[in-house]
């Protein structure tokens, strides 16, 4: 059990780690190609540009994703700083669940903002229906969800095998 | 209940909860009590994909991440060593201008005193400058640059500033051109400190010498064009910011691992991935932020904020004065991201009815927020140096004071000679 645990958290992390640095290869590559275009070409995809933006939102998401598992998203840190070592523990832990039950409204709400679009909107992006970009919305809260409840069980570890 | 909601945020974030978090949960909360459905925070998030300049803050970063995990460090201290090292107090000026440089294209994380402060401190140390003097400066010049461009928090500021729309629009060029004059300023200040507390022991580095100038030259050859990249190509109206942040940063992978081998390619998915937890940190949090901020505006906060400081304040130097007192203060508790997404929605509005011009508003905002980074007893800065170069959190504070003194006189010249900032454009 714990085996097939540690394969699943193994392989939530690669699929993590490869979705980062290929949309970041993506991006860095298309917004190459777009400048060669316009500068000696003198005609640009006009596709490229949404789907760049959309991909700086991948990027934010999956960048969030990956700071919440190394435990370094920006926060003001008075307290554990200053506080005495021993109760470090029992505060990561408050502050993980805390975050967690808010990471999970917001994948729960952003999920409805994405059915609503998936039945609503006919906007596509790079060929494909607008929702599937939004979907790394709730997907990205999730998987932050995920992190943090974990951090409640293990507030020293960001995760199991690391 | 509202107070109470709040309180227990607020609690929270004072004991280190994330503040995309905190930020998020006041939202939520907010638009809940007004009975706003909640996926409004969906639509208020998607927006991050409908700036096209925000594309330049994960390449740009990129791009310095990969800069100073090369030789540019080293290469850049050798460069500005040969052509100042000549002058009386040289290696102290040395330090400033290359920390000013590095920033600007790392945007002050903490990778300048990491990067540079390990190659210059004990340079210092070694040329016989006081080790507590050396300490400081270090410290302080960690985020000595966020006013040259391409500095994240300058392309941020103008970010928040377009979302407003407030009356006069701001571009990111002009902001880029606004801080050249007062980041100057400050290393001019500050120099002239070094070489003053130093007078008595005047030591010139070296003479200067024209071969060692040109072998510096030489081996700089690959950075040295950056600047003139960036600033050149957007200026010349050759390319946008978010182009010339992707020229950078393709530039920067063909120089530094195709030509002078210095990252392998292996080590690039690493580097992709600790930039993109700086700019995913920040990104969410602007995120978030476009929530509450709208909150805000829709409920009239920076109304009411505005008739509450009219009744105490008259002139727009009573503002000014008022605001860099609150920065400091801000500076001090909040980091820099956080800062400008939270504050100049709130501010610039204000700022505009006391006449004050919004691409002089960030130029204070920063050079302020800039001040954060080395005021204790929370500023970013100080814990880094303290922890690279093993110094108790204490010694750090006394030493950076006398740089906080020079730099808070250079924030009110700044904050109160408004043609510093606007002469340029």
């Amino acid at each position: 059990m714990t085996r097939f645990f540690a394969g699943f958290a193994r392989s939530v992390r690669w699929l993590e780690d490869g979705l980062l640095i290929g949309v970041f290869a993506a991006m860095l590559l298309l917004a190459g190609a777009q400048i060669v275009m316009r500068n000696f070409f003198d005609a640009g995809f006009a596709w490229i540009d949404p789907l760049l933006r959309v991909l700086v939102l991948w990027i934010a998401m999956l960048g969030a994703v990956t700071a919440t598992r190394e435990d370094r998203h920006i926060s003001i840190d008075v307290l554990s700083r200053f506080a005495p070592p021993k109760f470090l523990p029992l505060l990561k832990r408050i502050i993980a669940l805390a975050t967690s039950l808010i990471c999970g409204l917001l994948a729960w709400h952003t999920f409805r903002f994405v059915r609503d679009e998936y039945a609503w909107s006919d906007v596509e992006i790079a060929g494909l229906p607008v929702w599937i970009w939004q979907s790394i919305l709730p997907l990205g809260f999730a998987l932050m969800t995920w992190r943090f409840l974990f951090a409640v069980v293990f507030p020293a570890r960001a995760e199991p095998g690391t | 209940m509202k107070i109470l909601v709040g309180g227990f945020l607020l609690l929270l974030a004072l004991i280190g909860m994330p503040l995309f978090a905190v930020i998020a949960g006041s939202a939520m909360w907010n638009f809940h009590a007004a009975d706003i459905d909640l996926s409004v925070m969906g639509i208020e998030i998607y927006r991050i994909a409908e700036m096209p300049i925000l594309l330049a803050i994960p390449l740009f970063t990129f791009a310095g991440y990969v800069l100073s995990e090369s030789g540019a460090p080293g290469r850049l201290v050798r460069f500005t060593r040969a052509f100042l090292g000549w002058m009386p107090g040289g290696l102290a000026i040395v330090a400033l201008a290359a920390c000013a440089f590095f920033t600007a294209f790392t945007g002050a994380s903490g990778v300048t005193i990491i990067a540079l402060g390990a190659l210059l401190y004990p340079a210092l140390n070694q040329a016989g400058y006081p080790e507590r003097f050396n300490l400081g400066l270090i410290t302080t010049s960690g985020s000595l640059g966020i006013l040259f461009a391409p500095s994240l928090p300058l392309i941020l500021y103008g970010v928040v500033a377009q979302q407003m729309s407030e009356g006069a629009s701001i571009s990111i060029d002009d902001l880029f051109i606004a801080g050249i004059l007062p980041g100057l300023l400050m290393v001019v200040m500050l120099s002239a400190y070094a070489l003053w507390v130093n007078r008595a022991n005047r030591m010139p580095l070296e003479g200067f010498d024209w071969r060692r100038a040109k072998a510096a030259l030489r081996e700089c050859a690959w950075e040295i064009p950056l600047p003139f990249v960036v600033l050149g190509g957007i200026y010349g109206g050759f390319f946008a910011v978010s182009e010339a942040a992707a020229i950078t940063a393709i530039y920067v992978i063909v120089a530094e691992v195709f030509i002078l081998g210095e990252i392998s390619w292996r080590r690039l998915p690493g580097i992709v991935r600790q930039s993109m937890i700086l700019v995913g940190g920040v990104l969410i949090i602007l995120g978030v932020s476009l929530a509450s901020t709208n909150f805000l505006i829709y409920s009239g906060v920076p109304q009411k904020l505005f008739e509450l400081i009219r009744g105490a304040v008259e002139s727009p130097l009573g503002f000014l004065l008022l605001l860099n007192v609150f920065l400091l203060v801000l500076g001090a508790i909040l980091d820099i991201f956080s800062a400008l997404v939270l504050v100049v929605p709130l501010i610039l509005p204000i700022a505009a009815q006391y006449g004050i011009h919004p691409v002089h508003l960030g130029i204070i905002f920063l050079a302020n927020m800039q001040l954060g980074y080395s005021t204790p007893p929370v500023g970013l800065n100080l814990f880094i140096a303290s922890y690279r170069f093993d110094r108790p959190i204490t010694e750090i504070y006394m030493a950076t004071l006398p740089y906080l003194g020079i730099l808070l006189l250079s924030v009110l010249v700044i904050t109160y000679v408004p043609a510093l900032s606007l002469g340029l454009l």
